[in-house]
Formats: C-alpha cells, sequence, structure tokens
C-alpha cells in the first residue's frame, strides 16, 4: 500500500480558534477517504490545507511523499470539486473542462482529445457550447467533477459536492461517484456533514469534532463501533444512559446506571471497575413488543409515549422505569400503539461502551 | 398582466413625468433646435440667419477641425486608460482585498473631491503646477532641477487634470463588479493550475468586462467635451473641440457651426455608446 496524502500534526488557528488540532492521517492510494462531521468541525479546512488554499500554522501535508505544505494551489496535482461547483461563469462547458490543460499548455488536439473522453466519462456530449447558466444542478456537478479529473490529478478533493442536489439525484450520484472512483482508480478525499453518504461511498471515514479527527476507520468499524459519544450521537445513536462497571457476570460486563438498572455488555471498552462511561444503544438493535419472542439479556418492561412513523419504519419511544426513555426503531408493521405496556430488550453485544470526546 | 400590476405601472409612468418632461424640454428639444441651426447660416452681428445648407458640416471637415478632432480623440483616450490603469488596482483593492469594515470609508475616499467645485479644484492645479507652484518649488528647493519645469498650459496638465477629474467615474463601477465577483472562482482557476496572474487574466478580467466598459463610457464621453480643464491648464495648442465649440459660441458668434461641431459630437458619442453597450450585453449575457 503506497501512501496518496499524508498529513503530520496539522494545526491551524483562526482567531484563537483551533479549527485543526494536530491531525494526522494518512490516506492510501486509490482510497475512498470521507471526512465526516458537523459544520464547524474543521474538515472543509483540513481539505483546503490538503489543497493549498490554507497554510497550515503548523504540520506538514504530503502528497506522494513528497512535502507540499508550502506549495501554493497551482503547483499541487491535486484538483477540487467545490461545493457550489464553481464553473466559469463566462466560459462554455468545453472551455471550463478545459481550462486546467490550458493552463498547462496542452496542445490543441490533446485538449479536444481529454475534454471529450471527459465529456463522455460525464455522459454530457453535445453540451460542448453551453454555458455554465443553462445547466441544471447535477450537469453543473458533473462538469465540476470532469473539469477537476481533465488534469489527471493524484488526488481529488470534493468539498460537500452533493449538497446542492436534491435527495434523489444525491442518491444517484452517490453510486455514480462511487462507480467512477474504483474505475480510475484514483484516490478521492471527500467532506461531508451527511453520515448516511459518507457510509454509502467510503472506504474509510473520519470522523471529525472540533479540530480533532475523534474516530478513523471502516464504514461499518465506525458506526457499529464507535469510539466516542460524539462519534456514536453523531452516527445515529439514540440512547445514551451514564452507568459504572461494577464486575463482570457469567463473561460479560455488568454497569449500573444512575437510575438503578443494571445492564450488561460484551465489552468493557476501555473501563476499568468503578468507572463510569456512557453506554449506547442504537434505537433499530431495540426489540420492542408486548410480549418479546424470546427473553433478551437486558430486558425492561415500560409503556409507549410516542409512536412515529415514517413509512418504512415506526419509532416507539417506551419510557422504562426508573425514568429510562429508550427510543426504538423497527419495520413498519401493526403493533403496541400509544399508552401501551411494551417490553423492550437488546442484547448485551449492542451495548456501546463510549468514551468522551 | 394582472390589474395590481396594470395599476402599479400605471403609477410609474406618472411618477416617471416629470423626469421625461424633463428630459425633452432640456434636453430633446434644445437638441432638436440646434440641429436645425447647424443647418443655417452666421449673421452678420452673430445672429442667425435661416438659409440652408449643409456648408457648416462641410466646414467641420476640414483639416484643421480634423486635427483637432483626433486630438481631442487622443486627449479623452489617454485619459480613459491612465484612470482605467490606476482605478482598477485601487478598486480591486477596496472590493476584494480590504477589510470589509474600511472598504465605505475608502469608497467615500473616491468620492470626496466631489465636495468641493470642480471650477475650483482645477485651479488648484495650477497652484500646484505653475512655475513658481508647489510642485516646482519643492524640486528646486530639493536640488533635483537647477530651474523650475514647465508643468502648466500643456497637454501633460490638461490630462493630469482630466484624469484627476474622472478617476472616480471609473472607480466607482469597478468596484461594483469587482465586488460581485466570486473569489470562489479564482480558487477554482488557481486549482485547475493557474497562476495568480493567469487567473487575473483568464477569469478576472473578463469577469468585470461590464464595469470596465460602463467605466470607460464613464471616463471617455465627459472627456470627449472637456473644455474647462483644457481652458484653464491648458496651452493655446493643447485645445480641444469642447474649447472651440465653446469659443464659436461664446466670442467668434457663430452659433450655426458651432450647433454643427457640437453635433458631430453628439453621433461619435452615440456610435461609441451603442457599440459599448452591445458588448457590455453580449459579456453579460453569459452570466
Amino acid at each position: 500500500m503506497t501512501t496518496s496524502v499524508e498529513l503530520v500534526r496539522i494545526s491551524k488557528k483562526y482567531q484563537d480558534q483551533l479549527i485543526a488540532d494536530s491531525i494526522n492521517i494518512e490516506v492510501a492510494k486509490g482510497e475512498f477517504l470521507t471526512l465526516l462531521g458537523p459544520s464547524g468541525c474543521g474538515k472543509t479546512t483540513t481539505l483546503r490545507i490538503i489543497g493549498g488554499f490554507e497554510v497550515p500554522d503548523s504540520g506538514t501535508v504530503l502528497i506522494n511523499g513528497e512535502d507540499v505544505t508550502a506549495l501554493p494551489p497551482y503547483r499541487r496535482r491535486v484538483n477540487t470539486v467545490f461545493q457550489h461547483y464553481a464553473l466559469f461563469p463566462h466560459l462554455t462547458v468545453f472551455e471550463n473542462i478545459a481550462y486546467g490543460l490550458r493552463r498547462k499548455g496542452a496542445s490543441t488536439d490533446l485538449v479536444k482529445e481529454r475534454v471529450a473522453r471527459g465529456l463522455e466519462r460525464i455522459q454530457m456530449r453535445g453540451s460542448e457550447k453551453k454555458l455554465p447558466a443553462q445547466l441544471s444542478g447535477g450537469q453543473k456537478q458533473r462538469v465540476a467533477m470532469a473539469r477537476a479529473l481533465a488534469c489527471d490529478p493524484e488526488v481529488l478533493l470534493l468539498d460537500e459536492p452533493m449538497s446542492a442536489l436534491d435527495v434523489k439525484l444525491r442518491k444517484e450520484m452517490q453510486v455514480e461517484l462511487k462507480h467512477l472512483q474504483k474505475d480510475l482508480g484514483l484516490t478521492f478525499i471527500f467532506v461531508t456533514h451527511d453520515q448516511e453518504e459518507a457510509l454509502v461511498m467510503s472506504d474509510r471515514i473520519a470522523v471529525m469534532n472540533r479540530g480533532r479527527l475523534e474516530h478513523v476507520g471502516s464504514a461499518e468499524e465506525v458506526y457499529e463501533r464507535p469510539r466516542t459519544e460524539f462519534v456514536a450521537d453523531f452516527l445515529g445513536v439514540k440512547n445514551f444512559l451514564r452507568a459504572t462497571l461494577e464486575g463482570a457476570e457469567k463473561g460479560r460486563f455488568r454497569w449500573m446506571a444512575a437510575g438503578g438498572q443494571a445492564i450488561l455488555s460484551d465489552t468493557g471498552g476501555t473501563a476499568k471497575v468503578g468507572e463510569s462511561r456512557m453506554l449506547g444503544v442504537r434505537p433499530e438493535k431495540i426489540d420492542c413488543a408486548e410480549q418479546l419472542a424470546k427473553p433478551a439479556v437486558n430486558q425492561f418492561s415500560g409503556r409507549v409515549e410516542d409512536l412515529l412513523y415514517t413509512g418504512s419504519t415506526t419509532s416507539r419511544h417506551v419510557a422504562v422505569a426508573s425514568g429510562m426513555r429508550l427510543e426504538t426503531l423497527a419495520p413498519s408493521r401493526p403493533g403496541a400503539g400509544v399508552g401501551s405496556e411494551v417490553q423492550v430488550g437488546f442484547d448485551s453485544k449492542n451495548v456501546l461502551v463510549l468514551d468522551e470526546s | 398582466m394582472r390589474a395590481d400590476e396594470a395599476r402599479s405601472s400605471r403609477w410609474l409612468a406618472t411618477l416617471m413625468d416629470p423626469a421625461l418632461g424633463w428630459l425633452f424640454a432640456f434636453f430633446l428639444l434644445p437638441l432638436a433646435v440646434m440641429l436645425v441651426i447647424s443647418f443655417a447660416r452666421r449673421g452678420t452681428y452673430g445672429g442667425v440667419e435661416w438659409i440652408y445648407s449643409l456648408n457648416n458640416y462641410v466646414r467641420a471637415m476640414s483639416p484643421d477641425y480634423l486635427t483637432i478632432y483626433a486630438r481631442t480623440l487622443a486627449m479623452a483616450g489617454a485619459t480613459t486608460v491612465l484612470c482605467l490603469l490606476m482605478a482598477y488596482p485601487a478598486a480591486y483593492y477596496i472590493a476584494v482585498k480590504a477589510d470589509p469594515k474600511w472598504r465605505n470609508f475608502y469608497l467615500l475616499l473616491a468620492v470626496v473631491p466631489f465636495w468641493t467645485s470642480f471650477l475650483i479644484r482645477t485651479y488648484a492645479w495650477i497652484l500646484l503646477l505653475r512655475t513658481e507652484g508647489l510642485v516646482n518649488t519643492l524640486l528646486v528647493g530639493m536640488g533635483l532641477v537647477s530651474e523650475p519645469l514647465k508643468l502648466l498650459y500643456c497637454d501633460s496638465a490638461v490630462l493630469m487634470g482630466l484624469v484627476y477629474g474622472e478617476l472616480p467615474f471609473m472607480i466607482l463601477p469597478l468596484y461594483t463588479t469587482l465586488a460581485k465577483l466570486d473569489t470562489g472562482l479564482l480558487e477554482a482557476a488557481e486549482d485547475l493550475g493557474a497562476s495568480p496572474a493567469q487567473a487575473f487574466w483568464t477569469v478576472t478580467l473578463p469577469l468585470t468586462l461590464p464595469g470596465i466598459i460602463v467605466g470607460t463610457v464613464f471616463v471617455f464621453i465627459p472627456s470627449l467635451g472637456a473644455f474647462v480643464t483644457p481652458d484653464l491648464l491648458g496651452g493655446s495648442k493643447s485645445i480641444m473641440i469642447g474649447n472651440r465649440v465653446q469659443d464659436l459660441f461664446a466670442s467668434v458668434r457663430d452659433q450655426p457651426f458651432g450647433a454643427a461641431i457640437s453635433f458631430l459630437l453628439t453621433l461619435i458619442v452615440l456610435a461609441m455608446l451603442f457599440v459599448s453597450m452591445r458588448v457590455k450585453k453580449a459579456t453579460e449575457a453569459m452570466e
């Protein structure tokens, strides 16, 4: 595995606020890495540091092993698909795609050939003479892709390129983009705040929070075994419970929650006996029925307080003893209504033990 | 058109009446009178004899006058180019680079000269440039020149005065287009391998062309008809067409000929406006 991009202890401050806090990451050649996080977490700044639009206060940016920290954007073999595409409004689709090639002094024939290939790739042949204003959002995004790829970059940076598209188109483009990346075997560094988008496309996800990388791992790892409260919360864990580790019990870990509930988990995480941690359980991992088919390791009885029907799924908010409230999620089918007495249960393997962020 | 739209457009028409009336009474009507006079003949005592011919226009095409036209075009052209070269960096700084807090202050500085009468400002140039003026006193005092330079009553003095007077009219439209410039496009250009200079020529300049055209029109046209500046700062040889027209009306009292020359000037201006608006439209259509 060769390294395409490497960030070494990158830090950046804006008006005394750390936007990037000692970021270390290696991105392999041909990898699809997503920087995921809420707005203001530093993901875009990190991308801009790789692109050369921001100079880090400290740290090193290596591209293909070469230190490019001090190089301006136009001397890096990195291209960007910008959030709002930044297509040149005064240039045609052809000239937009040709822009980078022309700056490199490519011959007319080469420009023609490359632009034609680019248009082919984005299925927009025949639109050469159109101006960006005449294109739809999806087309603009495609042209922005073709323009960035025409320069034959080592790494492609994508700054929330889907955020301006409607949901349906976004889903299509996600698949298309993933295919394109696989076909080209190119390193993609993608920035988004949309966890689903990140899960669908990425080989690895780096979850960012307040300028730091909280968790870097495969989509499955980050989703199934989030390391911190923040990552769990950002990736859809809804049920959080503070509990103290009491000890082991039949090969499991026994926790005591604040309200006096005992909870069993398979892992102890980083906790030692007597230490407290936040426990998390995903709503879809909790069964909820008037009578559970088989008893669960962690089982409580309670009452349905809210029922949220979204079509394919239904979410039930169940209040159990000691004031604990659990959010469950299951495929929609007839079941307990609001006010029903129900049993809720989840297996010990579904209990996440989370570190502080 | 919906009823309330029709009503509001009727309202607008009513509100525009005073402006239209003004334009008609003090612009179109005098222009028509001038057109008629330009075909008439000069009376013995400076009046107008209503005998029509093309004589005035033929005379206006004589080599003497063509030289003055050429000089005028050259002066106005040089003024425009100098204004553009000086105003672009200034407008760029104000619109793009300056701290937004200070933007309005800088714009204010650009228009501050308007607070003083143009005539007074032009006289101030005389005080600066004359033989015993500030500039020469300083130069001689510092020993840079042995005797005062001839700075006043020459073409360069006229040019300086014109550029000084017209500069704000170039800065303001340039500022307006530059303020609208999406700096993200410049980042995109750099991302695609353009050096800052290349990004300027391929992105900034084409996108601010509408402002350049408006500024050019704003500066070129008044410079073309300038007569106060060349009158006060220019020598007998730096005459411009505006001075000629003034002379013909005020001292020579050949109103028909003055009208003909004015009319030719108006035609030149109209032709240039037409061309520049076409170019502007073409460049704006791209956005």
